[in-house]
């Protein structure tokens, strides 16, 4: 009876079989879509499995849209949503919450604010009520403000003792530069310091509106009851009206930094700026960067740096996707003293894959990965439900699901190969070492402006 | 918040009606000693199989410390049968993602991978139990990519770097002292004869169990499995850990400096484990303490006295041996780390002088009721409860988790604190910020 799920899934692996001349087509789990008349989306799916529901909300904004001067305002306010309601307190909310033995939670992340809560399924319409409170009426108490100010600051004073977290920090400022996700999205001191109460409600008025929500609902409820609560509760939310975005950074030239800290390894990170979420050469970018260094223990750069030459226990690549153009970035840890040479096969591999393209078998490899594993990432409720949020936040259609393991296998070697020429610079990298700084400089580590 | 909810569901057992373990799990031993504990779960057309083999830190002696951890990464350079990374270039033919990871405990392998595929990862898990190609070529990389590792998690992450040393001031007489991934002179030290041996020893149908939950039939599967891995002959018995933790010394405590950023305390209390009647109620103890947002350290020491900017409390209940109860805390900055310290003191104190209120307890039960519901959702942590129990002991025991905390009142809660969260049974470690090493002299400007 309860097996909706495992019938959509089913179909989705049986398009994914192997060698499959022909694949079937899958169906998608069942979704319900709604609009409502504020502009408010809604995606809806019942999974009745097991006696839970997962209520994830996506606002269009985060730290994209910081103002200039003030990083970390959306981060802040994400996290102070939960802090205190009309006529409730954080710790009101916390006690109620945790009564329930269920979970909920605010926060920000590069492109969206994010209310989220997951309770059992007979506590469905507190959810939804937590939620939406949390969206629509949150009070930002000036105590709460100065707590969340200093656990912030607290935050990124310790952030500061991971070398792979100042790598990745460097790495951003240094490709992305003042523009959109240039910035940590919790700020920095100085912004942090700086940020008022009055503009924490300005973004929660400006940003923090309807029309720029999706809420995905997902689990052992109804559709019918999930859209009936959700009208009843997000209904009657007043549109507003919202600023206009900031631009995306334009790529910069290749560029070396050394950020000097006393650690046992140089952290690395090599790559440029990528594609957004809706490039039409996604499917072909993702079956390149798997073969580069996104697969797990299967990829060039893992069998190169890590398994032939031991100098790595964790590298890997990705093409951050996002709204606006992402990073693309490789990021390992070696011994100080191995720093150059892995440098160094980290850009010979970026080079070959430029320059070569992959071959049929490579290609293959990759495509039964892909399309075997996809169903595998949908098959519990929280992940499906953070899984359609996201299909319907960058608008990827209703039969994305459906149409995935096909237009994985429609990529050619010759696709991979465009799409390597067309997206790889490999005179262009941005390229952040972290470690103890003279030791990097004299194997000829570089730092430029 | 997410990782309490984690921490709970290893500890989860039935509520709301819900069936037991014991009336779900099929459970066979083969003749050479292989368990296997299999659970169907439909819900989704996809298996997670863990092969699990008591083996870990706590098996170690010294001078080797980290073989366990060693032998798992070689256990992914091949058989006889199939060359180096061919385990896991099959499995990702086959959409599965696989990984594995070493305890003090065990050693844990696992693939998650299509229902209709689940045959695939069985064969090579029995391939590779007991024909696994140890040589020079291979061992050598791999151990600088453990060094790397240990660099990686330990060496430059100051609050690992002290949890570390502490653990080592923890236990004096017992294996728990040392760390899964090894001390950095025992991981240059290692011979490839050792490493052998510890196959050898350890990888034996008689010393490892398979747990597998998912969209299977489990008599079929049981067969299956049967057929695979009954061949491979009973080895030796592994040695036993004969080491016994004795009666605490008095407290002990440690201060280290590393390139850290923030204060950092761990106060570590030498607890039984499961087996001991108080379990149920340390249990509800760590609940109280430390899950959620309205649980006492997170409302006095981070939101109200402004002391922590994290807190949180463990409780090693699954261990195979008796360990630890722990709290943990990073300073907010500015905060004396000496004024943290009183402060958690004070929350133990508190806990030993008065029972937790009614509401506090109520929910405190009510969170470990339903985490286990939300477990449910995930295949792999369904397995890891199993997996985690059997290699405590029996996996049933999971089934009287639930039962036992319903049976906790608030004085119970007071008494194992005022029994075991004492100064004679805990060890403190303080991380604290090393000052910059000055900059090299540059040429004064005159």
């Amino acid at each position: 009876m309860k097996r909706r799920l495992r019938a959509a899934l089913l179909t989705a692996l049986a398009a994914a079989a192997i060698a499959s001349p022909t694949p079937a087509r899958a169906s998608r789990p069942e979704v319900t879509r709604a609009t409502l008349d504020n502009g408010l989306r809604l995606v809806l799916s019942e999974q009745p499995a097991v006696p839970i529901v997962s209520i994830d909300c996506l606002v269009d904004g985060g730290a994209r849209v910081d103002p200039a001067a003030r990083p970390g305002l959306a981060a802040l306010t994400g996290a102070l949503l939960e802090e205190g309601t009309q006529g409730r307190s954080g710790q009101d909310i916390a006690k109620q919450i945790d009564s329930l033995g269920g979970s909920f939670s605010t926060g920000s992340a590069t492109d969206w604010v994010s209310v989220g809560a997951s309770v059992l399924s007979r506590d469905f319409e507190t959810g939804v009520d937590l939620v939406a409170r949390s969206l629509r009426e949150p009070t930002f108490p000036d105590e709460a403000v100065e707590r969340l100010r200093a656990d912030t600051l607290g935050e990124i004073q310790a952030s500061e003792e991971h070398p792979g977290y100042v790598a990745s920090r460097g790495f951003r400022s240094a490709l992305f530069g003042a523009a959109p996700y240039g910035h940590p999205a919790h700020g920095t001191a100085e912004s942090v310091e700086a940020i008022t109460r009055a503009e924490i409600l300005g973004y929660h008025a400006n940003w923090i509106v309807p029309e720029r929500t999706i809420c995905a609902i997902v689990g052992d409820v109804k559709p019918g009851r999930m859209e009936e609560v959700a009208r009843k509760k997000l209904g009657s939310w007043k549109r507003g009206t919202s600023p206009s975005e900031p631009k995306p950074a334009t790529a910069p030239p290749a560029r070396e930094r050394i950020l000097d800290m006393p650690t046992t390894q140089a952290n690395i990170m090599i790559g440029q700026i990528g594609v957004d979420r809706k490039n039409p050469d996604f499917f072909a970018i993702r079956v390149m960067n798997h073969i580069l260094g996104g697969g797990g223990f299967q990829s060039r750069l893992v069998d190169t740096v890590r398994d032939e030459n031991g100098l790595a226990y964790s590298i890997h690549s990705s093409f951050g996707s996002n709204r606006f153009p992402g990073a693309f970035q490789v990021s390992l840890q070696t011994k100080v003293e191995s720093a150059k040479a892995a440098i160094d096969l980290v850009r010979a591999e970026i080079t070959k894959i430029h320059d070569e393209g992959v071959t049929q078998e490579e290609l293959e490899a990759a495509q039964d990965y892909l399309t075997g594993n996809f169903p595998l990432s949908l098959d519990s409720t929280s992940k499906l439900t953070s899984f359609l949020a996201q299909i319907e936040y960058f608008g990827l259609g209703d039969d994305y699901i459906e149409t995935y393991g096909d237009r994985i296998r429609a990529v050619t070697v010759a696709d991979v190969a465009d799409a390597a020429r067309k997206y790889l610079h490999p005179d262009a990298l941005v390229q952040v070492v972290v470690g103890p700084e003279a030791e990097l400089t004299a194997q000829g580590v570089r730092s430029s402006p | 918040m997410r990782l309490v909810a984690l921490l709970l569901l290893l500890t989860a057992a039935p509520a709301f009606g819900e069936m037991t373990y014991g009336e779900q799990v099929v459970e066979r031993t083969l003749d050479n000693g292989f368990e296997m504990i299999l659970l169907e779960d439909h819900k989704a057309p996809v298996a997670v199989v863990q092969v699990w083999y008591r083996v870990g830190a706590r098996n170690e002696l010294p001078g080797t410390t980290g073989l366990s951890h060693m032998l798992e990464h070689m256990m992914f350079k091949g058989t006889k049968k199939n060359g180096p990374g061919e385990y896991s270039r099959i499995i990702s033919r086959n959409g599965g993602d696989e990984n594995a990871f070493t305890s003090d405990d065990g050693t844990t392998y696992f693939a998650k991978i299509a229902a209709d595929r689940i045959d695939v990862e069985l064969e090579l898990e029995a391939d590779r139990m007991r024909n696994l190609v140890l040589n020079e070529e291979l061992f050598e990389p791999e151990r600088q990519v453990v060094m790397e590792e240990r660099r990686m998690r330990v060496d430059d992450q100051p609050i690992s770097y002290l949890l570390e040393t502490l653990g080592a001031l923890t236990f004096l007489e017992h294996p728990y002292r040392q760390p899964v991934i090894g001390w950095g002179s025992d991981i240059e030290g290692w011979k490839l004869s050792d490493l052998k041996r510890q196959y050898d020893q350890y990888y034996q149908p008689n010393n490892a169990f398979l747990v597998a939950v998912g969209d299977f039939d489990a008599a079929r599967l049981g067969d299956r499995i049967a057929e695979l891995f009954g061949p491979i002959p009973r080895g030796p018995d592994a040695p036993p850990v004969r080491a016994r933790e004795q009666a605490p010394r008095g407290g002990a405590r440690v201060t280290v400096e590393r390139p850290a950023k923030l204060p950092f305390i761990a106060i570590h209390h030498r607890v039984p484990n499961l087996n001991h009647p108080d379990s149920a109620a340390l249990e509800v103890l760590e609940v109280v303490l430390s899950a959620g947002k309205s649980s006492r350290l997170y409302r006095d020491l981070v939101e109200t006295e402004r002391l922590a900017l994290d807190a949180s409390a463990s409780y090693a209940r699954t261990a195979i041996d008796d360990k630890t109860f722990s709290l943990t805390a990073q300073a907010q900055p500015g905060v004396d780390p000496a004024d943290l310290e009183v402060a958690l003191l004070a929350q133990i104190e508190a806990l030993r002088s008065a029972p937790p209120s009614d509401e506090e307890l109520e929910r405190a039960k009510a969170q470990i009721e339903s985490s286990f519901v939300f477990s449910q959702d995930s295949m792999f942590y369904r397995a890891m409860i199993l997996g985690t129990y059997e290699l405590a002991g029996d996996w049933r025991k999971a089934d009287e988790y639930l039962p036992g905390v319903r049976a906790v009142t608030a004085e119970d809660v007071q008494r194992v604190a005022g029994t075991w969260l004492v100064d004679e049974n805990r060890t403190t470690g303080i991380l604290l910020p090393a000052e910059p090493e000055p900059a090299p002299a540059e040429a004064p400007a005159s």
